[in-house]
């Protein structure tokens, strides 16, 4: 059957919309944009708010993730070997802000000293074993010190850590051979260490193959909330080293930003606390147990989000690390 | 009925979409970042739990440390690694490696491990420790230290030049220690023994105000006689009578059960099971000892009659008087009488002591327990 398709010009005639109604439409689809529009913007300061907590939450973090590896080894130990005290951390080291102490970057030790006491060698960083005879952050550098344990000659007597100060550091291949008992002969094509010291160390301590010393490499390190040239409180790090000019670094970034110093520790970017045993302050390093520190940094800007704390705007981020000192006696 | 053609352009579906895609790319962004978030503070934990299962593990091997290593581990050798339990309900492990630096110090390097092998989420950790025996520093001032009257003689000889017993693997001798080391030579009273023929050393005599310290009996550095007794292997209770002690075995190890087993002093081919056990012996009480062998540190509460030949290898310390008859006993080490009753000491019969620094040193230090080099023996191995 034929059907009468109706063209454009057989279409009855529509009414347009009228005023009320297109009012109406556009009421109704304001009100439909405003609504969305304040749910996009709320999800805009949500994630923006969440991204600045986490930023914070993550600076804090880092720095409470940083520091405990570093003070966890410090020696509190009281005494002194050749006018050097044994303690690593200073007596104005200590500081509200800051602190400054003997940073142990690595460990070996002493697989054959020569005859003059000044040359170390030190077993290779991989041993065919999977053992672990040296490890260090960083390679020992001239400049950097170095304490090396010394029976004084009494065998299973207490002994005592005799520092002193790199002169030289090379590698050489095989320098600590097989023989020693320290290394396997699959070692022997490695690259041992061979450190030179300034000074002879003491006649108590052996020489020549497998003499086993323990040894730690140290350097001076400053760990301080500092104003950075921005404006902003950050952690700062500085390092010393004997013969560099000048002898230590300024204080750079390492984490941040927090908030100012204050004299109070409630509200203070940084704060050291040292404990003795029974968690009361500390009045020497020899009397630190524990470090208590404490991080606290804020948003960089005013966050808004339903149900989360705010001072002026911004939301507080803190942590608290309690650092056990390992190496008391 | 709709037509077709009713249709109408609008952008409602538009705006909704594009309402849609943006929010859901802010979400997106926000579990983006909460996600990173929580990854950064598993892998936190992780770090935490790997760094904790170390130092589990070094705790771990120090307090159930394997005294054979004192004697059969050589110097730069190592154990080799081995697991370590750490049951800190999160699955965390840990395995340890011991190398022996020297006759007395240890380096531990004990490896955590948590969140599993995947490189994403596994954390390891390593930490060292210098572990030094802590042996007892007893102040032999000779081979025989005393104080208050001692009567020698007989065939008896005490022999202060430092010697290894026959077979024992020793360092260099020291030099010649003082025969007797008293508080006050007047007190010994000899018989038989003219112009001190049966005492060498040098001196032959120490008299040194030291001897009439109650600390050169008990007080050893690294712990005192209450410590020393409270380590002891082998105990006797009330006076006791000893005969033909010697080394005994059960189903090829050393009988550590027989309390008459002192050890083996004597080194055999092949080894006796028995040649690595130094016993601590600790008598509270008199002890009376006829013939046999032994090996190790003899403490007597009271007094020690000694007799019928028998031999002792390493440190005697006797808090009341020593007494020797007969064929005496045969001592290599040193003897200290700390004669707390002052009454007579007596070192009679055919009677030996002798210094040897190697029988004291070996014997202490197979009988010690290590402990973390002072002042930085602990390490992050990084």
């Amino acid at each position: 059957m034929l059907t009468h398709m109706p063209t454009r010009s057989d279409r009855p005639a529509r009414a347009g919309f009228s005023l009320i109604e297109l009012m109406i439409t556009i009421v109704l689809l304001g009100i439909v944009m405003g609504s969305l529009l304040n749910v996009i913007l709320r999800q805009q300061r949500f994630y923006r708010g969440a991204n600045e907590i986490i930023d914070t939450r993550s600076q804090v973090r880092q720095a409470a993730e940083l520091l405990p590896a570093d003070l966890r080894g410090i020696s509190t130990a009281p005494g002194a070997v050749l006018g050097v005290d044994v303690a690593d951390l200073y007596v104005d080291g200590m500081g509200l802000h800051g602190i400054a102490y003997r940073s142990t970057f690595g460990s070996s030790v002493s697989c054959v000293i020569d005859a003059t006491r000044r040359i170390i060698t030190l077993p290779p960083l991989t041993l065919a074993s999977g053992n672990t005879l040296t490890a260090w952050l960083r390679e020992p550098a001239p400049g950097d010190s170095l304490f090396i344990f010394d029976d004084q000659g009494t065998p299973g007597g207490v002994g005592q850590w005799v520092p002193a100060q790199i002169q030289a550091v090379a590698q050489a291949v095989g320098a600590c051979p097989s023989a020693t008992g320290l290394t396997s002969a699959a070692d022997d094509t490695r690259p041992s260490w061979v450190v030179t010291v300034v000074d002879a160390l003491p006649a108590t301590i052996p020489i020549g193959n497998r003499p086993g010393n323990p040894i730690r490499f140290f350097q001076p390190v400053l760990y301080e909330l500092y104003q950075a040239g921005d404006g902003q409180w950050y952690l700062g790090f500085a390092d010393c080293r004997t013969g560099r000019v000048p002898a230590c670094t300024e204080l750079q970034p390492v984490a941040g930003p927090y908030l100012a110093p204050s004299a109070d520790p409630a509200v203070s970017g940084l704060t050291f606390e040292y404990l003795n045993e029974n968690s009361a302050a500390a009045a020497t390093p020899q009397d630190v147990a524990s470090i208590r520190i404490t991080f606290r940094g804020e948003t960089v800007s005013d966050v808004k989000i339903d149900g989360l704390t705010t001072t002026n705007g911004r939301h507080r981020s803190e942590m608290t690390v309690v650092v056990g000192i390992r190496n008391r006696t | 009925m709709r037509m077709a053609t009713d249709r109408r352009d609008g952008f409602a579906l538009a705006i909704a979409m594009f309402a849609i895609v943006v929010i859901g790319a802010i979400i997106a962004g926000a579990f983006f970042a909460s996600g990173q978030e929580y990854r950064v503070g598993r892998n936190t934990i992780t770090q935490a739990r790997a760094m904790g299962a170390a130092e589990a593990g070094q705790a771990s091997v120090l307090a159930r440390w394997n005294s054979a290593w004192n004697s059969s581990l050589p110097i730069g050798q190592a154990t080799g690694w081995v697991d370590v339990p750490v049951n800190d309900g999160s699955g965390s492990a840990a395995r340890a490696n011991v190398t022996r630096l020297d006759q007395v110090t240890f380096w531990l390097v004990s490896e955590g491990a948590a969140g599993g092998t995947s490189v994403q989420t596994g954390s390891r950790r390593r930490t060292g420790s210098v572990l030094r025996l802590a042996i007892p520093q007893m102040n032999f001032l000779g081979a025989l230290t005393t104080r208050g009257t001692t009567q020698i003689g007989g065939s008896s000889y005490i022999n202060g030049n430092d010697a290894a017993p026959t077979g024992w693997t020793c360092p260099a001798a020291g030099p010649a220690m003082p025969g007797i080391a008293i508080d006050d030579a007047t007190k010994i009273v000899t018989s038989g023994c003219n112009n001190l023929d049966c005492v060498s050393g040098d001196p032959k005599v120490l008299q040194t105000a030291e001897a009439a310290d109650d600390a050169t009996y008990f007080d050893y550095e690294t712990m005192g006689w209450s410590e020393l007794v409270a380590m002891a292997t082998l105990r006797f209770d009330g006076s006791t009578n000893l005969q033909n002690l010697g080394p005994t075995t059960s189903g090829g190890a050393c009988n550590v059960a027989d309390t008459k087993n002192w050890g083996e002093p004597k080194r055999n081919s092949p080894v006796h099971p028995c040649e690595s056990y130094y016993p601590i012996i600790y008598v509270n009480g008199d002890m009376t000892l006829n013939t046999g062998r032994g090996q190790g540190i003899l403490l007597v509460e009271g007094d020690l009659l000694v007799q019928g030949g028998f031999e002792f290898f390493g440190p005697v310390i006797v808090k009341g008087k020593l007494q020797t008859a007969g064929t005496g006993g045969h001592f290599n080490g040193g003897v200290m009488a700390a004669n707390v009753d002052l009454e007579t000491n007596t070192v009679l019969g055919n009677a030996v002591v002798n210094y040897s620094s190697c029988a004291l040193l070996t014997v202490l230090s197979n009988t010690s327990m290590p402990k973390l080099a002072t002042a930085r023996g602990w390490a992050d191995l990084f």
